[in-house]
Order: structure tokens, then C-alpha cells, then sequence
């Protein structure tokens, strides 16, 4: 089994970060660098580990997915949606209902759609449905949108449990789940080849999310984040662009269901629940608004931190109180961490890419003498980003 | 009576006050001129207590007070009425008066609401309606209103003739003067029209960036060359 | 969720075994009935969404964790109970637990988040969520669940009270009674004191309260106080009703935010109208069928959900609310 999957992490971690941050390789490589590590660490980590962790990291790469483009929404456009977890639950009955071998309606049939077909049909069906919510949800803002979003997932899984049908009610939906293909059926087990399902689809939907974010889109959606009436003086169709980012993240949410129902096999009404549908929310504002490292430090959060809860708790509580109060462990890191970090760890990591010689010199006032010398002396490694007095508004 | 030092202040990474000083004597009326975002409306509310000042200090009345929250500086005698007169929009004109007295005795507070009345007549028949329904002029009288209300000695004033008309801002500034005559209130004024200014003042000092560059008394800053092509237009 | 449909059916007792009941006009009695033990219930809703509106009013934060707060003091008045405290000191000592607990979160974890991003306090008070949910379940939950928690000594469960039109239990009355009671005293302290001026000043203009000698930090942390307190009432009154449970409070949180929302966050009388507006509508679809269109009590909950969503496309802001307009 060779290193334990923590040490993995933080090895991959600390490569990543020293190719992207030391000034080994010339600038416009490092960025694109430490995404190559990262994505090599990624591929090699399923073969090293057991099989749970890696169904865990499947999981941490779909719901990094929802993660993604629900910041699109919150942290690029404004809008809060606690009730995302309706998108990525109507996504996996889309998926369900198309790869199931059962007739459904009259219309659907009962042949098998493949995987891909049924993912993106997934993530469109979704896509309706977020267009459909976007529209009203123009006439609402802040809590009252996040309530009223909190309200659709609340009233979701009593409508699908009432009209089964289509939805085959309480028990849900099973299907048939794919298998990795011939070619590689030596090489990889199942839960490796969900694994990589989920790591090809994150990849893609990040590098669509990096290229909208770059894009006129991105740039409105910032524009009328920050505030409406300017983007409407200066000529944004502010409407388009907010139900805009409203399909759009639930785009994303419904490709994340179609794959997290593949994983599993099964969808019923209860199996995205309410708390997890607050819970991205969640993840995303503690990994970092606004940032794709955000989004995926999101996806780990949520399905390592209840675990990494359980663990803490125990450490304090001992072992039988520990496994009860791990809830109480896990509710405290999320307010510590964010007070501590307050634009998430995203934003964390940000603020120290800004360190300066300045800053150093700064700080290095008060340090006895050879720690002063030590540290100007290394100085050049602070130097991250060029350019820029004071004031330049970098901030 | 207040004696600032050498303040220095900024807002996260602007520097907005570097090292100013001013006097201000008891029964004074003293200007603080300056264009926009010279530094006038931070001036005063380092001196209120909005903003602590990273270096420097300000004494009243012999007290420090550079250290003191806002919130304790009202009773030592200051009142300041900011900038964008910060009205309690929603209260109706009576509240708003009740809560410039906040820091006072009930008693004294219903007598003092008649003055501020009589200084004001037209507030009294506004009442009971809510401040954010009164015209620009009539707020600017209710903030000033209600900053007397703490009877101060020292009455910060944040330009109050912001966005009213000619007429109104006359009216205004009579009553300024009379304040500081009959209840011998000092008065240190915040203003952009430095024309009405000097016409109240008897001593002014102009801030440029964060630093005071010019100070004198009122007759002396009329005629200064400077003051009156940059300022005054002529 | 599951037992939603038990939930709904519990709280429009006495007079759930008649689903799909006779309309209005043949059965007026049963009509009113509904109508009054729907306003009981929304009495309920309306005090719990009272705490969540009287903490966003002056701090723009919406206490996720109202519910679990108000669950937590709850199941402590039961272990005085049982300890044979007598109601009404159980009453009063739940209470000022409840706002010394307040005043404790508001100092410690809200205020280093109000100055920040807008969306902390919300993560904030999601872990006061779990936290306080776990440690009622650390506390609590080795005995039995649910357990029993007494109505008042003035009306009780069982009985039925009598008010010629409609026939409600006395419990019911009683949280009608102390409803109006709660609403009656924040009435007299938000507009006939100088403290309670003091609070609506800071909700409004902390800045320029400041430069009145008012303490913000204190006032803020008052509202907390007070939130925490009339969400401790919604959870003693509501407790007989829903028996103490883990979950006790989760169905309610939900209605109440509904209500908040309804007659809008900034808006005390709207919260409590909301409440009763939410609380007849549940009583009235899960009791009648519509034509051919039967809701039900299992889609109780997307109903009251969906009227909800409908007002909020009239009225953004609420029914009541205000801070529509924003100057630019």
C-alpha cells in the first residue's frame, strides 16, 4: 500500500506549492505546473490507496464539481443558493431515469443511455430547472433568496416521493452501473475507474469554469455582483446574466448528480439532503469564494472533515464521547475557521502570496539580528508577485 | 480648549491625515478648509472618535482623548455632526432630537428640545414625521438640532452646506453664529464654500492631502493670493 | 421528513381525524377551529421567527442556530422539571439562561465576523447549529426520546377550551395569550423607552449612534439577548405540543424562517404575522381538500413552502419588510 493517503496529500501538496511558488521554473509555467502535479499526484493516488478513500475521492471531485459552479453563482455573480442540492438531486433522477432499463412516461425508453449521454443530459435537465428558479429569483436578493433556495430543496423530496411514477417514489430509482471498459478491466478495478470518471469530468467543468470566469460572461457576472446599478449604466442586460449564472451552476449540479448517482448505483428522494445541500454552500465560502482551488479544497472539506472531525474529538473527549460529540468538534473548526481565515483557506493562501521584501523588512524590525540578515538575506523568495507600490490596488 | 497634535491616521493602506495640528480656542468659530479629500471630514472624526489616529494627539479641554472610543467622547462635550448628516431616516424628528440628548438626564432633554425648536421653528412642526422625509435644508437643521441636543462646548460641524440651496445655507449659517454667540458654543466648521466660511470664522486652516498647508486668521486667508485663485475663484 | 405527515397531523389536533373534512359552510365550527388552533401554532412560528428578525434587524445576520439555541434551554428547563422546579421558576430561569447564552455567542463568535464578508456570520451560525444540536444530543439523548415537557399551569393539553366559535385546546389559548403577552412587551420597549429607542437607533445607524454616546457593541449584543429569550418561549410553549426531541425544533426553524421571511426581516409584527399566516394556511390544507386537488399533510410543508415563494414575487422584501431601496 506503500504511503498513507494524508502523506500523499501533503506531499502532492508541497510540490505543487514549491513549483508554483519557488522560482525554479520561469512564471508563465508555474501556474500550469503545479496544476500538472497535482493532476499526476491525482492519477497515481487510486493505485496507491485503498479502494474507500478512493470512492472518497471520487466523491471530493463530484461534489468539487457542485462546488465550482456554485461559486460561479455566489462567488462570481452574487447570489446565495442554499438549496443547490435540488439541482444536483433532479440531475441524478435525470440520469437515473435514462440509464435505467425501465420505460418511464410513455416516452422514455427502457434502454440504457450511455454514461456521457446521460451525464450531460443530466447536467441540461438541470440547467432548465436552474433557468426556471433564476428567472423568479431575480425579484429576490440576499436572505431572502437563500431562504426561498432553501425552500426548494426542503419541498423537493416530498413532491418526488409523492409522484413515483416517474420518480418510483420513497425507494427511488436503481440502475445498472457502468463498468470500466475491456481494454483496462485488468488495470483498474471499478472505484478506480468512477475515480477517474469524476477526476476527467472535474478537470473539464474547471477548465470551462476557468474559461467563462476569463471571459465577457466572468466579467459581468462580477460586474453585477459588486453592483447592479453600475453594470446597468453601463450597459450589462443585468437580468440576462444573473438567471445566467443561475443555469449555469445548475449545470454543474446536475453533471455532478448524474455522476454521484453512477457512483452509487442509486438515487432516492433523501439522498442529497438538506444539510448537504447547506453544506456546499458552506464549503465553498470556508475553501475560498471565488476561486477554483477554492471550490476543490471545498470538495475535501466536505467529505473529510466530518471524519477529520470525528477524529479531533476523540482526541479531546476520548474515544466514546469523542464519537458523540464530533458534530460539536466540526460545528467549532468552521467557526474557527473562518474567523481566523476570513475569505476561506483560498483566500488565506492568497494573502500570503502578497508577502513582500517590504513586508518582511517590516515584520523583521523587532527580530533580534541575525534572524533580520537571515531573513532579508532570503528575501528573494518573497518576491512572488512583481510590481505594484502601495496602492496600486492589487487589494 | 482643543489642542490636536500631530495626528497622523489612514484607512487601511491610504494615508489620509499626515501629522496635522490645529488649536481651536473656547467660543472660537475655526474653519477647516480644503477640496476634496483633502483630509476635513477625517480630521474630525479622528477628533470624535471614528477613527483612531496612528500617531499624534488630541487633547480637550487638557484631556486626551486620541484613545477614548466614540462613544465616551460625547459626554466630555463634543458633538459632531457628520458628514452626510447621518440622520436617523427612519425615527421620526422628535426620536432623532430624544437621541442627540442619548447621553444626558430625561429631564433636561424635553427642555432642550423646545430650544432646539425655537432655533428651528419649522422642525417643530415636522415633529412627529419621520427625518427621511424631510427636505435637504430642514436635515441639515435636525442634525444640527440634534447635535446640540448633547449641549456641547465644542460643536464639530462636517459641511453643512452640502447639496442645499443658496437661501437655505444663509439661513443655516445665521443660525450658526448665533449658536456660538448666545450659547457661546465653539464651533469648528468642515467646509468646501470656504466664501461662507470666512465669513463666520475668525481663524481657518486648509488641508491639502492629509497636511495642513496654510494657516491664519479669517481676514488673512481672504486675502491670501493662494487661498483665493485655488479656492475662492479670483 | 419522514414523519412530516405525524408532524403536520400533531399540530392541528384535536381535529385531525377529520382529513378531507366537510367545507367551510356546513362545518363553520370545524372552520374556526382550524383558523384559531392555526393562529396558536403560528404564534409558535411567529415567536421564533421574532428572534431571528430582531437579530437581523440590527446586524444583517440570520441566526441559523435560533431553533437548536432555543432547543438546547428547553431540555435544560426539562431537567429542572424533572427536578420538580416549580413551571413558572423553570419559566423565568430558562429564559435568562437563554439570553445569558445569547449575549455569551454574540460577544465571542458574531462580533470578530461582523465587520467582514457578508456571508461569515452565516457560516458562524451554522456551527452554532451543529454545535448546539450535538451537545443537546450529548446531554440529553441517553435517557429516553422524546420526552414530555408540561404546559403551562394554566392550560393544559388535554383540555379543551371553549370559545363558543371555535374550539381550541387550553394550551393553545395559552400560547395565544402569551404570544400577545411577548409582542405587547417588546411593543412597550422598542417605542416607549429610552433603551428600546436606543436599539432601533443602533439597527439603523450604528455610525451616527455611536456619535450619540450609544454603546453599539451593547446593543448588539442586547438584541441578541432578547432573540435568544423569545426563541426560549417558542421552545417552552412548543414542547408539549411536539414532545422534546432532537428534532423538535427543526420542524419549527423551518416554518419560522418562512414566517421572517413572509412578513419581512426587518419587521417584528411581520414576523409574528407571518407566523399566523403560515400557521393557518398549514391547518387549512392539510384539513381540506381544494376541489379534486387534496394536499394533504405529507405536502403540508411545499405548500406553505410555495405560498411563501409566491409572496416573495410580490413583495421581495416581505410583506412588511422595508430596505428595498439602496442608495448608490
Amino acid at each position: 500500500m506503500g504511503l498513507g493517503f494524508w502523506q500523499i496529500i501533503l506531499v502532492a501538496v508541497a510540490v505543487a506549492a514549491a513549483v508554483r511558488y519557488l522560482p525554479v521554473l520561469p512564471r508563465r509555467w508555474r501556474v500550469l505546473a503545479s496544476v500538472a502535479v497535482i493532476l499526476i499526484f491525482a492519477c497515481w493516488m487510486p493505485f496507491t490507496v485503498g479502494t474507500f478513500k478512493t470512492s472518497q475521492m471520487a466523491t471530493v471531485a463530484t461534489w468539487a464539481i457542485v462546488a465550482i459552479g456554485l461559486n460561479i453563482l455566489t462567488g462570481y455573480n452574487g447570489q446565495i443558493s442554499l438549496g443547490h442540492g435540488a439541482f444536483v438531486t433532479i440531475g441524478a433522477y435525470t440520469a437515473a431515469i435514462l440509464t435505467d432499463n425501465k420505460e418511464h412516461l410513455g416516452f422514455i425508453d427502457a434502454s440504457a443511455w450511455p454514461f456521457w449521454l446521460a451525464v450531460m443530459a443530466a447536467g441540461v435537465v438541470a440547467a432548465a430547472a436552474g433557468f426556471a428558479v433564476g428567472v423568479p429569483a431575480l425579484r429576490l436578493s440576499g436572505p431572502y433568496l437563500a431562504v426561498a433556495s432553501l425552500g426548494l430543496v426542503i419541498a423537493l423530496p416530498p413532491v418526488l416521493a409523492k409522484y413515483d411514477s416517474l420518480t418510483g417514489g420513497r425507494l427511488g430509482i436503481r440502475v445498472p452501473q457502468p463498468q470500466p471498459p475491456e481494454l483496462l478491466s485488468d488495470l483498474i478495478n471499478r472505484d478506480q475507474w468512477f475515480f477517474f470518471l469524476a477526476l476527467v469530468t472535474m478537470a473539464l467543468m474547471a477548465i470551462l469554469a476557468w474559461l467563462i470566469v476569463r471571459s465577457r460572461w466572468g466579467r459581468a457576472f462580477v460586474a453585477v455582483r459588486d453592483s447592479e446599478v453600475a453594470a446597468m449604466a453601463v450597459g450589462i442586460p443585468v437580468a440576462r446574466y444573473k438567471v445566467m449564472a443561475f443555469t449555469v451552476s445548475a449545470f454543474y449540479g446536475g453533471v455532478a448528480g448524474g455522476i454521484f448517482m453512477t457512483t452509487i448505483g442509486l438515487i432516492t428522494p433523501e439522498s442529497v439532503s438538506i444539510i448537504l445541500s447547506i453544506n456546499y454552500f458552506t464549503a465553498i465560502v470556508i475553501g475560498g469564494l471565488g476561486s477554483i482551488m477554492g471550490s476543490i479544497i471545498g470538495g475535501f472539506i466536505l467529505v473529510f472533515l466530518p471524519d477529520l472531525s470525528t477524529d479531533a474529538a476523540k482526541v479531546f473527549f476520548g474515544a466514546q464521547q469523542g464519537k458523540q460529540l464530533w458534530p460539536t468538534v466540526y460545528g467549532a473548526i468552521l467557526i474557527g475557521v473562518i474567523i481566523l481565515m476570513p475569505h476561506g483557506v483560498a483566500g488565506f493562501v492568497h494573502r500570503f502570496e502578497r508577502f513582500r521584501p517590504a513586508h518582511v523588512a517590516q515584520a523583521a524590525k523587532g527580530l533580534p539580528g541575525a534572524m533580520r540578515r537571515t531573513l532579508q538575506r532570503f528575501s528573494w523568495a518573497w518576491d512572488i508577485r512583481p510590481g505594484g507600490r502601495k496602492g496600486a490596488g492589487k487589494s | 480648549m482643543l489642542k490636536v497634535s500631530e495626528i497622523s491616521a489612514s484607512y487601511g493602506p491610504i494615508q489620509a491625515l499626515r501629522e496635522v495640528s490645529l488649536e481651536v480656542g473656547e467660543g472660537q468659530i475655526v474653519a477647516l478648509l480644503g477640496a476634496n479629500g483633502a483630509g476635513k471630514s477625517s480630521t474630525l472624526r479622528a477628533i470624535s472618535g471614528l477613527l483612531r489616529p496612528s500617531s499624534g494627539s488630541i487633547e480637550f479641554m487638557g484631556e486626551p482623548i486620541h484613545r477614548r472610543p466614540a462613544e465616551s467622547i460625547v459626554s466630555m462635550g463634543i458633538s459632531h455632526v457628520p458628514e452626510g448628516r447621518e440622520l436617523f431616516s427612519e425615527l421620526t424628528v422628535l426620536e432623532n432630537l430624544q437621541l442627540g440628548g442619548y447621553s444626558r438626564r430625561r429631564a433636561a432633554v424635553r427642555l432642550d428640545i423646545e430650544r432646539i425648536f425655537g432655533y428651528f421653528p419649522i422642525l417643530a412642526e415636522r415633529r412627529k414625521q419621520p427625518a427621511g422625509s424631510l427636505s435637504g435644508g430642514e436635515q441639515q437643521m435636525l442634525a444640527i438640532g440634534r447635535g446640540l441636543m448633547a449641549r456641547p462646548r465644542l460643536l464639530l460641524l462636517d459641511e453643512p452646506s452640502l447639496g442645499l440651496a443658496p437661501l437655505v445655507v444663509r439661513e443655516i449659517f445665521r443660525i450658526i453664529q448665533t449658536i456660538n454667540r448666545e450659547e457661546n458654543t465653539t464651533i469648528l466648521l468642515v467646509e468646501q464654500n470656504v466664501g461662507l466660511a470666512l465669513s463666520i470664522a475668525q481663524y481657518g486652516y486648509v488641508l491639502e492631502t492629509g497636511n495642513i498647508v496654510i494657516e491664519a486668521t479669517a481676514e488673512e486667508l481672504k486675502r491670501d493670493e493662494t487661498v483665493r485663485r485655488s479656492y475662492l475663484g479670483y | 421528513m419522514e414523519s412530516l405527515g405525524q408532524i403536520t397531523t400533531v399540530l392541528t389536533a384535536p381535529t385531525a381525524a377529520f382529513l378531507a373534512a366537510q367545507p367551510p359552510w356546513e362545518n363553520p365550527d370545524l372552520f374556526f377551529s382550524q383558523i384559531v388552533a392555526g393562529m396558536a401554532t403560528g404564534s409558535i412560528y411567529g415567536l421564533v421567527a421574532l428572534g431571528v428578525v430582531l437579530i437581523y434587524r440590527s446586524t444583517d445576520v440570520i441566526n441559523f442556530a435560533q431553533g437548536e439555541m432555543a432547543l438546547f434551554v428547553t431540555f435544560v428547563g426539562w431537567s429542572l422539571i424533572q427536578a420538580d422546579v416549580n413551571y413558572w421558576i423553570v419559566f423565568v430561569l430558562v429564559l435568562a439562561l437563554a439570553g445569558a447564552i445569547g449575549a455569551l455567542v454574540e460577544r465571542t463568535v458574531i462580533r470578530p465576523v461582523e465587520g467582514g464578508p457578508v456571508l461569515n456570520p452565516v457560516i458562524v451560525t451554522l456551527g452554532l447549529f451543529v454545535i448546539f444540536n450535538s451537545l443537546t444530543a450529548f446531554i440529553w439523548a441517553q435517557g429516553q426520546l422524546p420526552k414530555g415537557f408540561p404546559a403551562t399551569p394554566l392550560g393544559s393539553q388535554l383540555e379543551v377550551a371553549d370559545l363558543g366559535f371555535a374550539r381550541i385546546t387550553q394550551h393553545q389559548l395559552m400560547v395565544l395569550i402569551i404570544a400577545v403577552a411577548v409582542m405587547l412587551a417588546l411593543y412597550l420597549l422598542f417605542n416607549h423607552t429610552k433603551l428600546g429607542l436606543a436599539m432601533r437607533a443602533t439597527a439603523q445607524n450604528p455610525v451616527a449612534s455611536r456619535l450619540m454616546g450609544i454603546n453599539v457593541g451593547q446593543m448588539l449584543m442586547l438584541g441578541w439577548v432578547l432573540s435568544a429569550m423569545v426563541g426560549a418561549v417558542g421552545g417552552i410553549l412548543v414542547a408539549p405540543i411536539l414532545f422534546l426531541d432532537l428534532v423538535t425544533m427543526l420542524r419549527v426553524i423551518l416554518f419560522a424562517f418562512a414566517a421572517a421571511v413572509l412578513g419581512g426581516l426587518d419587521s417584528p409584527p411581520g414576523a409574528m404575522v407571518g407566523g399566523l399566516i403560515i400557521g393557518v394556511v398549514q391547518n387549512v390544507a392539510s384539513t381540506y381538500s381544494f376541489g379534486p386537488v387534496f394536499f394533504g399533510p405529507e405536502l403540508s410543508l411545499p405548500v406553505a413552502l410555495l405560498v411563501l415563494v409566491l409572496i416573495l414575487l410580490v413583495r421581495p422584501t416581505g410583506l412588511f419588510g422595508r430596505r428595498a431601496v439602496r442608495r448608490v
